[in-house]
């Protein structure tokens, strides 16, 4: 509505000062053409004739002849053209013209404007609404901040898992690098930081992530995550009587209810199985592990990080179409991308379609 | 809101200018008219700046819901860069362009109130039509007010190479030159649309000539000089099709200024007069339709659009070719001048003329011939340098030689061998110091010593003038000191002008013939040797400007005369485009440059480095600074403007 009533305050001014300007009356109309500006300027030349001739710029013969010329130039202009036309009907003209103005103005606005869109300087929109901000516009502002003042800890504390979820787990290293090295290392941090490593290295905790999670271990002996990379990577690595020493004392931090001991137990058992020199599960057994869990997730849902185990395991087991359907699945139980980073990475990873 | 009023004001500005345009033509010869577009014209410039106002705000409150403002900025370019972004773009060049217009309009409006009101009526209406062809052009095709919903949270930053001071001047001070020259044309279609040029006309057509010529020398000459120092070649002028486009105007304005001149003082020379100012102002719009339709690929070239190069193509079709229809029909009923001999001032002015225009039909078939061979048969043909140092300066030399001459020359009949002989001591002198400077240089066989000749005649022939008038030698120093300071401002214009271009000639050869150019690959610490100026690398460091990141190289320079400097050359990486550029270093001794330019980083930490060493290099800008300076000078002096005051007349006249 402001808007709406200033433009027609604008346009009725403007055009008011059309109408008037062309309506109005005036005195002396049609000034004697003797003293005009035309004949001010003809008399002008003619000193300029004279002091040329005296510099000797133009011969005596060619002065008398651009003098003749002067002259009949003034004759001409003194029979001139005559009085400008005072016709009637001006106003009906100029009146017309203005309000054809200010039709053809709001007629083209109209088709061309957006009144109804405020202005969104930058200022303003610091602090906007999360939904109208993408992840990569909020990076691409804090990087251009930490450009500037690099040594802003809080900036590199909030980047770092915002490239987590986006997959940039280089640029998420690095960040949590910086994060150390202006805070301080401490259990989480290293966690962190090995984490990022780690899946920047394709999963592979060997060397520098495992250094990282001893430290943090040594750091806190109550850390958890931590110590949870430590059992896995040495159940991995078939290191059995470290793993299972490592599975009880985790255990033995845990309240019961956290959703990792299923998975702690799982492993205590797998490490205890290896000691006793028998093989792991065979590969039919996980797979009825992995029905068994997919069952579970299609009857009852479950949280996006089993999802994406469910995921991951079909896809190692080399059931592609299965890994396929569990995608869309999980697609439909968490709607925001936001939500199931890791598992739209492993899916593009492995060529799997996120369909509609 | 502000964004939309803005957009409000210049669909406003529009209207104003179709109706006016409307009006004026269909009613002209009534007084009321004259009156309306009067006001009209003020209205528009009003609005348009106005709307340019509200483009800067947004630019500068980063308020990216503004589509051209998201497209061209970034939340981080340093102020100035907010500010010119506006204009570092197609659309927003365009409001720049038709602000230049409307303003120009509006100085009509407000200086005229001496001109006949049919007079004042045609010269706006046309003034009119061209603003609302140019403001409907941007509306319709090319709207810098477009809107995003919702806003992007960061631009994509300004093309970097324009994120440049030359860009808060250049393209302001070229606009001012080339539309100025709209009100040159606008004048011309009145007098052939109302049959009848008179005293008035003339004195109208002068000023506006001068001020548009001058600002195209300096926004050239500028342009030239950002090319020198940005883009990193050491060249100052590539005949490349987009600086034609510009030379072009300035060619035929040169003659138009001319030809004004003779006009306003001896009503002489009317039709040419009107012809150049059609031939000027349409290689304005020639040079408009060239960059912004995308027929051509250039920093200028902010984007390719078929669209809106046919609409601009439509409109130079309609407002060229219906000048020079108005201009066949009626120029024959137009009286032409005073009668004069064909060896006289006007004579040789005429002469001018025609070189002049040679030498611009020598670069417009240049700079068409590729392109018209292009469209048509598409093949691609490239007319390079060679062509135009040749034909245009197979045109330009006899031009400069008799350049000298034309001040000499009485009017309507002039005595060439009494011209000779005054000019006798200009033409010795000038001979005297081509000989001198190749005989210390060492002169190799080629066509410069010929060149610096012409420059120093130019120049030469220029200082004669004022020393001929004032009488030196001829009468005694106190006398003649008195008469040269006592001589008509328009008399030392001309002289300086003349000595402007001398000195451009003069620089022009010189950085020509004997520029030093070096290439080489230098490890921090190792120094080498260009024309005596000895360069040693410091080494490299890495900088971080506001919105780029920097290998900064330091190298310290040790010139003959002693006197270490110490240089920065960059090599930039700009972070929201990625986009590279390089940062010359550019050291100036005397009138001469060195200019320092890094190259890629070899593997091992070694940098490539470009040196060029340009004597007297600084004398081509500095020859059109003279040139733009002479031409406000000329302008300041009042005696043939009716009705101001004139102080300098009476002892002037008296002579």
């Amino acid at each position: 509505m402001v808007f709406w009533s200033l433009a027609i305050v604008v346009t009725v001014v403007a055009c008011a000062a059309l109408y008037y300007a062309g309506a109005r009356r005036r005195v002396n109309a049609s000034p004697a053409v003797v003293d005009s500006p035309e004949v001010q300027h003809l008399r002008l030349q003619l000193k300029e004739i004279e002091s040329d001739a005296a510099l000797g710029r133009l011969g005596p013969a060619e002065a008398e002849a651009a003098k003749g010329e002067l002259a009949r130039e003034l004759l001409r202009l003194k029979a001139g053209p005559g009085a400008v036309a005072q016709g009637n009907g001006k106003r009906g003209i100029v009146a017309g013209a203005a309000i054809a103005t200010a039709l053809l103005a709001f007629g083209i606005y109209g088709a061309l404007g957006r009144p109804d869109l405020p202005a969104q300087p930058l200022a303003t929109r610091t602090d906007a609404a999360p939904s109208t901000l993408t992840l990569d516009d909020a990076i691409a502002r804090i990087e251009a901040q930490l450009k500037q003042t690099p040594d802003d800890l809080r900036g590199w504390t909030v980047v770092a898992p915002a490239y987590m979820q986006l997959g940039r787990f280089a640029d998420a290293a690095t960040a949590l690098r910086k994060v150390i090295e202006l805070a301080g290392p401490n259990a989480d941090r290293e966690t962190d930081l090995g984490e990022a490593v780690m899946m920047a290295n394709g999963g592979d905790a060997k060397g520098e992530p495992m250094e990282l999670f001893r430290s943090a271990a040594a750091r806190d002996p109550a850390h958890i995550r931590s110590r949870y990379y430590i059992a896995g990577e040495a159940t991995r690595e078939g290191d059995f009587a470290t793993a299972k020493a490592e599975w009880e004392n985790l255990l033995k931090l845990s309240k019961g209810d956290e959703s990792w001991v299923a998975n702690a137990e799982a492993g205590l058992a797998a490490a205890e199985t290896g000691l006793n020199g028998g093989a792991l599960p065979d590969e039919s057994a996980i797979a009825g592990m992995v029905d068994g869990l997919s069952a579970r997730l299609m009857a009852d849902g479950g949280t996006i990080a089993e999802w994406t185990r469910l995921v991951r395991s079909r896809l190692v087991l080399g059931q592609n179409d299965l890994a396929q359907q569990a995608y869309d699945l999980a697609r439909k139980a968490y709607p925001d991308a936001g939500d199931r980073a890791e598992l739209d990475v492993l899916a593009a990873d492995n060529g799997l379609v996120a369909n509609k | 809101m502000t964004i939309e009023l803005g957009h409000f004001a210049l669909v406003l500005a529009f209207a104003i200018a179709a109706i006016s345009a409307v009006v004026g033509l269909a009613f002209w010869r009534r007084e009321a008219v004259a009156g309306y577009l009067q006001q009209a014209a003020v209205l528009q410039f009003v609005l348009v700046a106005a709307a340019f106002v509200a483009l800067i705000q947004a630019f500068v409150t980063s308020d990216f819901s503004l589509k051209l403002a998201f497209e061209h900025a970034h939340s981080t370019q340093p102020l100035i860069y907010k500010i010119t972004a506006v204009w570092g773009n197609h659309e927003g060049s365009m409001v720049l362009w038709v602000l230049i217009l409307v303003i120009m309009g509006a100085a009509v409006a407000a200086f005229g109130r001496n001109l006949p009101k049919d007079l004042m009526a045609l010269v706006l209406a046309m003034q009119s039509l061209l603003a609302a062809a140019f403001i409907g052009f941007t509306i319709f095709t090319s709207n810098p007010f477009l809107r995003l919903s919702p806003a992007p949270f960061e631009g994509k930053d300004l093309n970097p190479i324009l994120q440049d001071i030359g860009l808060a001047i250049h393209p302001p001070l070229l606009y001012l030159g080339y539309v100025g020259f709209s009100v040159c044309f606008s004048f011309a279609m009145a007098a052939l649309i109302s049959g009848r040029i008179d005293a008035a006309w003339a004195r109208w057509v002068r000023p506006w000539t001068l001020v548009s010529w001058c600002f195209l020398t300096l926004g050239i000459a500028m342009g030239s000089y950002w090319a020198y120092y940005e883009l990193g070649w050491g060249g100052w002028w590539f005949w490349d099709p987009v600086e034609n486009a510009s030379f072009m105007p300035w060619l035929a304005g040169t003659a138009l200024l001319h030809s004004a001149l003779v006009m306003e003082k001896r009503n002489a020379l009317k039709i040419w007069t009107i012809f150049l100012a059609i031939i000027t102002f349409s290689l304005s719009l020639l040079g408009t339709f060239m960059v912004r339709s995308g027929i051509l690929t250039s920093v200028h070239t902010f984007a390719a659009d078929p669209t809106r190069g046919m609409v601009i193509l439509a409109l130079l079709a309609a407002f060229i070719g219906g000048a020079f229809s108005l201009f066949a029909f009626r120029a024959s009923s137009l009286r032409a001048g005073g009668l004069f001999a064909p060896i006289s001032r006007e004579g040789a002015l005429i002469l001018n003329n025609l070189f002049l225009m040679a030498a611009l039909a020598a670069v417009l078939v240049g700079t068409l011939y590729p392109l018209l061979l292009d469209a048509l048969i598409g093949e691609t043909i490239s007319v390079g340098a060679p062509f135009f140092n040749l034909t245009f300066g197979a045109i330009m030399a006899p031009l400069l030689i008799i350049l000298p001459f034309g001040p000499f020359l009485a009017w309507k009949r002039g005595d060439l061998i009494a011209v000779t002989q005054r000019l006798a001591g200009a033409a010795g002198l000038a001979l005297f110091a081509a000989v001198l400077c190749f005989a210390l240089t060492g002169a190799s066989v080629s066509l410069a010593p010929l060149g610096l000749l012409l420059g120093f005649w130019v120049s030469f022939g220029a200082l004669a003038e004022l020393v001929d008038r004032a009488r030196f030698f001829r009468t005694d120093v106190v006398t003649s000191l008195k008469r040269l300071f006592g001589l008509p401002r328009t008399a030392w214009a001309t002289a300086l002008a003349h000595l402007g271009l001398g000195l451009s000639v003069i620089g022009i050869v010189a950085a020509s013939a004997w520029q030093n150019e070096l290439i080489t690959i230098m490890t921090p610490g190792q120094g080498v040797v260009i024309s005596d100026h000895q360069v040693t690398f410091e080494g490299m460091q890495h900088v971080e400007g506001p919105n780029f990141v920097s290998d900064t190289g330091t190298f310290s320079i040790r010139a003959p005369g002693g006197g270490v400097r110490t240089a920065l050359a960059e090599r930039r990486i700009y972070v929201a485009s990625g986009q590279p550029t390089t940062e010359a270093a550019i050291e100036t001794y005397g009138f001469s440059q060195l200019y320092l330019q890094l190259g890629e980083p070899t593997p091992d930490g070694k940098t490539v480095v470009r040196l060029w060493y340009k004597p007297y290099v600084t004398l081509i800008w500095l020859g059109c600074l003279i040139m733009a300076g002479a031409g406000f000078l000329s302008l300041s002096y009042r005696r043939l403007r009716v009705g101001a005051p004139q102080p300098a007349a009476a002892r002037a006249a008296a002579e």
